[in-house]
């Protein structure tokens, strides 16, 4: 859309179209509001009239976090309104049945029974009347849930009332249990469903993070657009203070970006031309223009949250055992209830009424929401938690696995190590018997050395031009430039021969090293490749080059072994630079010259030395490794991140969230099982009370207490697996 | 009373072994219309039918038809599957998915008081 004509345009098109009530099109937003009749027009037609008239249009869909927060938060107040309604009924009915205990003279209030039953029946039948039709559909598939417990102990005790109401039995009323329970229990899904909501609080804020539109660069001007009409290829400018819509490489400007919503990198990132960008994230106040690359389903975030979802759709293979239990726990419970009643009446010889309610409070007690509550919600806090720190835990098995690991075998290059080899050392010779060359300094060797490498494409040559770049050392033009395979390069720079490689284009040259030998052994002893420098024939210097150690990786492996797990590095590399690397870090176990093709084979070996093995790489050359490893680790930087590998991923360049994730893994599990061993106590515990076992030694329970009890037991396993949120990371 | 007491016990026994043996209700997916294994699935107090099965390596269409408003029906969990599925209350919801392993997949809500299962055969 140009202008307000083709708005016009648009807006005639849908009009007119059948089924179509009211249409109006913004020109500045780009966004069509249409009422229709759904019996008559759906969205694909309206599409379609736009695209005839020479238009595009696709349907906004609603953020599915926000309808989700919203159906929660209907579904709340709801609830909370029941409870407040049974809270003020089962009061004033409690007190009539009650009060007498506390002023005499309640047992003189006239229709004193009638007015409980009238009282009570709101509670019944419309605060809880969703345990009624629960019990109904339940029965239908000839099954039985939690809603046929609640709906037979109130029914069974408001059904004895009313027909000591009516007259037609001589005993006790006992309204105040059936409305007290169905409070307590609407008291406890009150909470439950807060608490559920705080549980799932992550995945809706990483929602949340989304731009809503996008300032692209169209025609020369800029032109806001909602963010589903950006396209990759798009040049989008950010301004200061602005989100970042969509991940994509700055093109032009520079600024520093906070990433911490998606990597968990708590210090701004500095960005320019030619740096990745990841949507969402928070520009500072510099401002720049980026090429979009991945839009919509594709950016980082959309992965993270698809993964997220994932986890949380996963089980843990604990809750396997759960759900096996809670499949046949209720009919269990309804059968001892019935067996408890029969005891107390027919053997024990106890009054209808006691054994009533023994009945009752054995069917109330029983929670097995606890036991089903007990793996989820450990598993959507834990893996939420772990999503804001870049840790992205794929599901309750890599939670189990990352409990039992005792070994971790890490990559070297790339995850130990930058990946990119980088010059470490200048080394410049002058005299025992040689001539300072022309008076070249170590910036010189590193300038000539860098003019002559740019014209290769050797790997470490582009380590040497980069370094004499960041130096901002301006190179000259090489002539007469020279591959010579296997042994290194040689060229005329500014009048001087040049010569640049190993020892054996030195011998070829007949280039003496004049005894610095051993300065060539030292730097390759500690891992760095030696290249020698030639020039006009005298040997004027040593360049070396390696690859250098991540800065959190020592600080990863000393925390492992605090962790009490062995840290390994395995490496393609020779014997020499992996111990020199090893050394640096800290690592004992060096496993070298070991081809990427083997290294599943070496993680196999581990195993079979009885070790669980988690291992850490890049993802991208090492998946089979990854999959191999009891927990397998991956580890990216930003945008780069291989998200399908691994079961746990890591989405920021830091050995110490290894440490991290492991650590969030352990705490998590250990909840679950505490969790799901409270909530087994609970029930093995509290049903015998219930059913009056211990009556004996005095000790039993009213159904209202028991209900509490109930209503408080799944309350509190979801508070317990809150408290993850506190675990410092 | 004392054997009328022991009598009545065993029934309750009895019945609930009874249940354990009936409460297995099966159904076959059907092939729709649209070329996916299709079947539906009332959520009411429990999942009816609670076992479906689908032929392996070819799309499966599943609509749970909630026709209830209480929390703990809302989510539904296919193990095995990585699927998770946000349950509008009184709606169909339609899963598409094609399983590829053979085996035995259950389907819960969160607190594993609805339970189902996928026979991929």
């Amino acid at each position: 859309m140009h202008c307000s004509s083709c708005s016009q345009l648009i807006e005639l098109a849908l009009r007119k179209t059948k089924g179509v009530q009211s249409a109006s099109v913004n020109v500045a937003t780009e966004r069509a509001h249409v009422e229709f009749d759904e019996q008559a027009v759906d969205v694909p037609t309206l599409e379609a009239a736009v695209k005839k008239v020479g238009y595009g249009a696709q349907e906004l869909k609603a953020g599915g976090a926000d309808v989700e927060r919203a159906e929660r938060e209907k579904d709340m107040a709801i609830t909370k309104q029941k409870f407040l309604v049974a809270l003020a009924l089962s009061v004033p009915v409690a007190i009539l049945s009650m009060g007498m205990y506390i002023w005499e003279g309640i047992e003189d209030v006239p229709y004193r029974s009638w007015l409980q039953l009238i009282l009570t029946i709101p509670v019944m039948f419309w605060c809880g009347w969703q345990f009624f039709t629960g019990f109904w559909g339940a029965l239908r598939a000839r099954t039985a849930n939690m809603d046929s417990l609640i709906a037979i102990g109130t029914g069974a005790a408001f059904l004895y009332s009313v027909f000591v109401t009516f007259g037609a039995i001589a005993g006790e009323l006992y309204y105040e249990i059936a409305a007290i329970l169905i409070m307590f229990v609407l008291l406890g899904k009150w909470l439950e469903a807060r608490a559920k909501g705080k549980a799932s609080e992550a995945i809706r804020s990483l929602m949340q993070l989304q731009a809503k539109t996008a300032i692209v660069v169209r025609n020369g001007q800029d032109v806001e657009i909602p963010i589903e009409q950006v396209v990759a290829g798009d040049v989008v400018r950010v301004k200061p203070g602005q989100k970042v819509p969509v991940d994509g490489n700055v093109l032009d400007g520079h600024s520093s970006v906070d990433e911490s919503m998606v990597t968990g990198e708590s210090l701004p990132v500095e960005k320019q031309a030619g740096d990745a960008v990841i949507g969402s994230t928070i520009n500072g106040s510099g401002s720049f223009t980026f090429t979009a690359t991945k839009v919509g389903s594709e950016t980082l975030l959309a992965g993270i949250i698809k993964l997220v979802e994932q986890a949380q759709a996963s089980k843990a293979p604990i809750q396997r055992f759960a759900d096996r239990v809670s499949a046949y726990f209720v009919p269990a419970v309804i059968a001892i209830s019935l067996i408890t009643f029969i005891a107390w009446y027919f053997l024990a010889g106890e009054p209808f009424v006691e054994s009533l309610l023994a009945f009752v409070a054995v069917l109330v007690i029983a929670c097995p929401c606890a036991l089903g509550l007990a793996t989820p919600t450990a598993i959507i806090t834990g893996t939420g938690l772990g999503a804001q720190k870049g840790i992205l835990i794929k599901g309750g098995e890599a939670l189990e696995a990352a409990r039992k690991i005792d070994v971790v075998v890490f990559d070297k290059t790339g995850t130990l190590t930058h990946g990119k080899p980088v010059v470490t050392d200048v080394v410049r010779f002058s005299g025992s018997g040689h001539q300072l060359v022309g008076g070249l300094a170590e910036d010189d060797i590193l300038r000539l050395a860098a003019a002559v490498e740019q014209r290769s494409e050797h790997p470490l040559a582009a380590a040497i031009v980069n370094g004499a770049k960041e130096k901002k050392l301006t190179l000259p033009e090489p002539q007469d430039f020279q591959s010579i395979t296997g042994k290194g390069v040689s060229a005329t720079v500014e009048g001087k021969k040049f010569l640049l490689g190993n020892r054996a284009l030195m011998a070829d040259a007949k280039v003496s090293l004049g005894g610095h030998d051993s300065n060539v052994e030292a730097l390759e002893h500690q891992g760095k490749t030696s290249m020698l420098v030639a020039v006009d024939g005298a040997f004027a210097g040593i360049i070396a080059v390696a690859d250098t150690v991540k800065q959190s990786s020592k600080l990863a492996v000393e925390a492992l072994a605090k962790l009490g797990i062995q840290s390994v590095m395995i490496t393609g590399d020779n014997e020499r630079t992996a111990n020199a690397i090893a050394q640096q870090v800290g690592i004992q176990e060096v496993r070298a010259q070991v081809l990427p093709q083997d290294k599943s084979a070496a993680v196999k070996d581990l195993q079979a030395q009885g070790k669980r093995v988690a291992f850490v790489g890049d993802g991208i050359n090492d998946a089979p490794a990854l999959a191999q490893a009891e927990l397998g680790i991956a580890i990216g930087s930003g945008t780069d991140v291989a998200l399908e590998t691994g079961q746990i991923v890591l989405v920021r360049d830091d050995l110490m969230d290894v440490v991290r994730a492991i650590t969030l893994a352990r705490r998590t599990f250990r909840k679950i099982v505490q969790n799901l061993f409270w909530a087994l106590f609970y029930n093995v515990a509290g049903i015998p009370i219930a059913a009056g076992v211990f009556a004996g030694i005095g000790l039993t329970l009213r159904p209202e207490l028991a209900g509490l009890a109930m209503a408080l037991s799944s309350v509190s396993v979801v508070s317990n697996s809150l408290l993850l949120k506190r675990v410092k990371l | 009373m004392l054997i009328l007491g022991t009598i009545l016990i065993l029934v309750v026994i009895c019945l609930f072994a009874l249940w354990l043996g009936f409460q297995r209700r099966q159904e076959a997916a059907v092939v729709g219309a649209s070329g996916a294994q299709e079947a539906t699935i009332i959520v009411k107090g429990a999942y009816q039918p609670n076992v479906i099965t689908v032929q392996a390596g070819k799309p499966v269409a599943l609509t749970f038809d909630r026709q209830e408003a209480v929390e703990c029906s809302r989510y539904v969990t296919i193990d095995g599957l990585k699927i998770r599925q946000d349950l509008p209350a009184n709606q169909k919801t339609t899963i598409r998915f094609t399983p590829e392993k053979p085996g035995e997949y259950t389907f819960t809500c969160d607190m594993g008081m609805y339970q189902g299962r996928l026979i991929v055969q």
